[in-house]
């Protein structure tokens, strides 16, 4: 337990220094070597996401390590099915053709760590809910409150894989980019574009010129999107609003890129990035957690109630004594 | 007359195949190369992902990669002549080779300097003797012994 809470530390620590290190290493080899050699975002991806994914394998692992006392029973018991499911949804997702080593391998993560989360909520509702014979649902709840910290940390761990699963969808970006004349088309992934006209609206404080472009999935018509280019002339710059169609599933971006310097034509550039949404909603879910893990465990609030009662309200009858006591909650 | 216009139909369909696939394994080659580049028109993007419309560095750079790759050379030889064009900094990722390996080796040794300190730490927890609670921190009227029980006993109905 505590050496995982080291090995947290430690890769957290080596993704930073290793992120320093490569900022700085053109500096560093122009002074060295007289050359200066650039460090691009190829050199961070191989760098940061095996780094990402010990992360992702310890936040599964480390919280449920018992403290000081871990032993190989404890680690079959608690790791055992989990590291089933997420194997089996490898292998499901394999079959299903996905091929992308990195992307394969967060996505079994992500099951292994939402089964152990899934696992930790269950096994303590089901004892809350053998004792008060509440649903499972409010015995979650119940446990939740009574342990903030703990189950909120989980809730944390649970928005952090939420926007691993966003991050994974990163190895499938499309992206294309094509001079359309109004009537041509354009096809990315499963949605076809249609650029039907164009028009140009003076505002006070600029000039936008905006493209009125039909999305079509799977052959129906599905939406309008208006990509727009703002001319602002008080400071000679010019600036695009993206169109922007988002779903759980992938965002569609249509950027209106500007025109052709050849025609003159509108060059219309359209990225698909697959799950970006998970990533938003993995940060609601972090922040969400970081509340619950802020609010007082229930005993607590229930002890200082019963310590601030006012001397002169009427005793309760001995039997009617409320029996708590402020503990720190074990976390 | 079928079975004529099928073979036809059949060996057309197989001679566009063979003339696709090696236009397509180049597409894939220069897309493969190409993210090994970064775009020399300052906007300091990797040369396949630069978005400028009308940039006429990328243009000029891909159509020059994919005239090397038609002409059959070789990645290490497109590399050396982009950077006998460009200098050092058309590399998107340091070279794995000269001074540019300790940029790779670096995280590494991170990982194994910090590593052997986490094990370090962890080993002289582990030999450190358990203290025993000292005797004034003691329930009123409970032995040491006891106390053990005790305290074995929170330990089993707690594991979970």
């Amino acid at each position: 337990m505590e050496s995982s809470f080291l090995f947290n530390n430690l890769i957290l620590l080596v993704s930073c220094v290793a992120v320093l290190s490569g900022t700085l290493f053109p500096v560093f080899s122009e002074w060295l070597s007289g050359s200066r050699i650039s460090v691009g975002k190829p050199f961070f991806d191989k760098v940061n996401i095996p780094l990402g994914l010990i992360l992702l394998f310890l936040t599964g692992v480390g919280p449920l390590l018992a403290w000081r006392k871990t032993s190989v029973d404890s680690l079959k018991r608690n790791f055992g099915w989990p590291l089933v499911v997420g194997l089996t949804a490898g292998a499901v997702l394999f079959a299903l053709g996905l091929r992308e080593f990195y992307s394969l391998v967060c996505l079994i993560l992500c099951v292994f760590v939402t089964s152990t989360i899934g696992m930790e909520f269950f096994r303590g509702a089901r004892v809350l809910k053998a004792r008060s014979g509440s649903s499972l649902m409010t015995s979650a709840v119940d446990l939740t409150m009574r342990n903030t910290r703990r189950y909120g940390g989980y809730i944390v761990h649970m928005g952090m894989v939420l926007i691993f699963v966003g991050l994974s969808g990163a190895a499938f970006n499309k992206d294309a980019q094509k001079e359309m004349q109004p009537g041509s088309t354009m096809t990315i992934g499963r949605y076809t574009l249609l650029l039907q006209s164009m028009d140009t609206k003076p505002e006070p404080n600029y000039t936008s010129e905006r493209l009125i472009v039909e999305v079509m999935k799977d052959s129906k018509p599905l939406m309008m999107l208006y990509p727009e280019r703002r001319y602002f002339p008080a400071n000679q710059e010019s600036g695009t609003m993206v169109a922007i169609y988002s779903t759980l599933r992938e965002d569609l971006y249509v950027v209106y890129a500007g025109r052709s310097p050849d025609n003159e034509v509108p060059v219309i550039h359209t990225y698909l990035n697959p799950l970006v949404k998970w990533i938003w909603l993995g940060g609601v879910v972090v922040v969400l957690g970081t509340f619950v893990t802020l609010l007082p465990n229930r005993r607590a609030v229930l002890a200082l109630s019963a310590v601030q009662q006012p001397a002169s309200a009427p005793s309760l009858s001995p039997s009617l004594q409320p029996q708590v006591t402020l503990r720190e909650g074990h976390d | 007359m079928i079975n004529r216009r099928f073979i036809a139909i059949f060996n057309l369909t197989c001679l566009t195949g063979m003339l696709a696939l090696p236009v397509a394994a180049q597409i894939d080659r220069a897309k493969q190369i190409g993210g090994k580049f970064m775009c020399m028109c300052n906007c300091n993007q990797v040369l396949t992902q630069c978005n400028h419309v009308g940039c006429t560095v990328s243009t000029a750079m891909l159509k020059e990669l994919d005239q090397r790759l038609a002409r059959g050379e070789s990645e290490t030889a497109i590399t050396q002549g982009f950077v006998q064009e460009f200098g050092t900094q058309v590399y998107a990722e340091p070279p794995k080779s000269g001074i540019s390996l300790v940029a790779w080796s670096l995280p590494s040794i991170y990982l194994a300097v910090g590593t052997a300190l986490v094990v370090m730490v962890i080993w002289r927890w582990r030999a450190r003797p358990h203290l025993r609670p000292a005797a004034a921190n003691m329930p009123a009227g409970m032995s040491a012994d006891r106390l053990e029980d005790v305290r074995q006993r929170v330990a089993r109905e707690t594991e979970d």
